[in-house]
């Protein structure tokens, strides 16, 4: 239920992800190697803003691969594994994961606060930093609720649910694209 | 507790976490936050990963990575494989193991645009598969070529595990990719020439292909020229220092873009797929590196990592034998972790060990990526063998193995001949500069 919930917001970023940051990025980096080539005036601006960008676009992403379960994992023993041990496996991934969010919520939490109150900016442009910790923030809340949805399903489909960018998780992605 | 046993009870945890299948980024930052509030108290580690997590995000090195993927996956949305292969099997098709030497040849061609070997083996296999078969190729011969050869795709610049071992490093991206390329054609060649031979001796295991005149094989050069083109750009740029390896990967986006309009290879929902697949990859990537930068810097706190190598170094054991038990280890850890977790757990520990034997970063970075490749070919993981499996899954596991094995020792050959002679890898950087 939370989880059919929250891909309405996962899409939405992934889409803002493909269709603004990482053409701003592209855009960005070869606008700067034209004017520095032909016109001799680079973006001072680039360097910086570009790293923003980046920021924005792992975070914007990261909820949309944890939902597809497409962090990278080994699942050697994992195959090896009975019915309990597989649930367990899980069950432990998700609280991990539950926590890792927690991480990002608080340190972006205590980033906005701290980038607030000191009126911290990127140097080349009046850019505040708040909302990329925000941003950061955001993430992690949006993952807080995945992992947190996905630490109380009932053991039966956990399989269902099981991806991962193991060698399986690599193969089923090359099997849809193939498709 | 002492902080170096903090540290090792660390290391104990990351791994069981990891072999409980828990993403191996995640795993990283749990373990290295768990150390560092036993260490250095809970607010500390909070601030401590704030740090990382902001300085690992906005660092403007890794902004080629998302630049390479993405050149990579339009490169193999539009076909561009499809090119080398037809070229190259007109120019050997009539040579011995002619098939296998195209799938050679166009790997090393398609690895230098998309630095991925999964999506070299994937795309040349469904290729040559077909054809290889049609001829009745050896199955052995046939799969362990195409599985071996796609590894060749991330030691030939550009490659993605050299953009992530230059960023975590902070060695020059410039310098790495320049190094990669004389190994790799070596690589390459040693392949070739082995499957040439192996094919001389026994001409049933590949039977001579289809002739072609000179005419035809003169026009294939057509199609070849834009990727060529395009690699070139990429490459020579980087060598005559016309642009930062960010700017060298822009360059090979924008030819990648341009050569797919002209073949009307390119639209929207191509573009947009190979932008989602990018960044998915990316991000990816990016958890690995900001796990392993986390717990990096904790075993620094620690003083693990300069303890071990205090106690390596005070064996007084030659450094060649120290190398050679760095090659046992990855050998080892390729049986049971993947390229970018090989990279992400033992880069922390064996750098620093390795620039205090005297080694040469530069080196050491080719060094590591031809270990994984061996990680990628051999068993139980040998992620190129799976994906060999896919395309032919009427072949078992175990031949595609059994062909693999020429192309491991070759490779192993290599990295004896790297450790040997470090001029293999450092001659051409080392010329790039005094020019």
């Amino acid at each position: 239920m939370i989880e059919s919930c929250l891909s309405v917001p996962i899409k939405l970023l992934h889409k803002f992800n493909v269709w603004v940051i990482f053409p701003a990025i592209i855009l960005v980096v070869l606008s700067d190697i034209i004017l520095r080539t032909f016109f001799n005036s680079p973006l001072f601006w680039a360097h910086e803003i570009l790293g923003l960008l980046l920021l924005c676009l792992f975070f914007l992403e990261l909820p949309n691969s944890f939902q597809k379960s497409e962090l990278l994992s080994v699942d050697l023993l994992y195959k090896r594994f009975g019915p309990f041990g597989r649930t367990f496996s899980y069950r432990l991934s998700c609280l991990l994961m539950t926590l890792f969010s927690l991480l990002l919520v608080w340190q972006g939490s205590i980033g906005v606060s701290d980038s607030l109150e000191y009126d911290e900016q990127a140097f080349t442009l009046p850019i505040p930093f708040w909302p990329f910790y925000a941003l950061i923030a955001l993430s992690g809340l949006v993952i807080f609720f995945q992992s947190l949805a996905r630490l109380f399903v009932s053991s039966s489909v956990i399989d269902s649910v099981q991806g991962g960018s193991s060698v399986a998780g690599e193969l089923n992605d090359l099997g849809a694209q193939e498709k | 507790m002492t902080p170096q046993s903090i540290g090792g009870v660390s290391i104990v945890l990351l791994l069981v976490l990891i072999l409980l299948r828990i993403p191996i980024g995640i795993a990283l930052v749990i373990a290295g936050f768990i150390g560092n509030a036993v260490f250095l108290g809970f607010h500390s580690a909070i601030v401590q990963f704030q740090l990382v997590t902001w300085e690992v995000a906005t660092n403007f090195v890794l902004i080629t990575l998302p630049l390479f993927v993405w050149m990579g996956q339009l490169a193999e949305s539009t076909d561009m494989g499809k090119d080398l292969y037809s070229s190259f099997h007109k120019w050997f098709g009539r040579a011995p193991g002619g098939l296998a030497i195209t799938s050679i040849a166009s790997s090393a061609g398609f690895g230098a645009i998309t630095g991925s070997s999964v999506a070299t083996v994937s795309a040349m296999g469904n290729m040559l598969m077909p054809e290889m078969k049609r001829y009745r190729y050896d199955s052995g011969l046939a799969t362990g070529s195409l599985a071996s050869a796609g590894v060749l795709a991330i030691l030939i610049p550009p490659s993605v595990p050299l953009v992530f071992y230059g960023a975590w490093t902070e060695t020059s991206l410039g310098d790495l990719f320049i190094a990669g390329i004389v190994p790799g054609i070596m690589l390459a060649l040693l392949f070739i020439l082995y499957v040439c031979l192996h094919c001389s001796i026994k001409p049933s295991l590949a039977p001579k292909g289809e002739h072609f005149t000179w005419s035809a094989k003169l026009h294939s050069l057509i199609h070849l020229l834009p990727i060529l083109s395009v690699m070139l750009m990429v490459l020579l740029s980087l060598y005559f220092g016309i642009a930062t390896p960010t700017e060298a990967a822009a360059v090979g986006v924008a030819g990648v873009f341009v050569v797919g309009l002209i073949r009307r290879r390119i639209n929207l929902k191509v573009v947009l797929g190979s932008i989602s697949q990018s960044a998915a990859l990316s991000t990816n990537i990016f958890v690995l590196f900001l796990g392993g930068m986390f717990f990096s810097r904790f075993m620094a706190q620690t003083d693990l990592t300069q303890s071990m190598i205090s106690s390596i170094s005070a064996l007084t054991l030659p450094p060649y034998l120290i190398m050679m038990m760095i090659v046992l280890m990855y050998l080892f850890l390729g049986a049971i972790l993947d390229t970018f977790g090989m990279i992400i757990l033992t880069l922390p520990f064996v750098f620093p060990l390795v620039l205090s034997l005297g080694f040469d970063p530069v080196w050491f970075g080719i060094f590591v990526v031809m270990m994984i490749e061996l990680s990628l070919i051999t068993p139980p993981i040998g992620i190129n063998v799976f994906v060999m499996q896919s395309v032919v899954p009427d072949i078992p596991l175990s031949t595609i193995y059994q062909g693999s094995i020429p192309f491991v020792l070759l490779t192993l050959l290599m990295v004896a001949l790297l450790i040997a002679f470090p001029e293999i890898a450092l001659w051409l950087p080392a010329q790039m500069k005094s020019n």
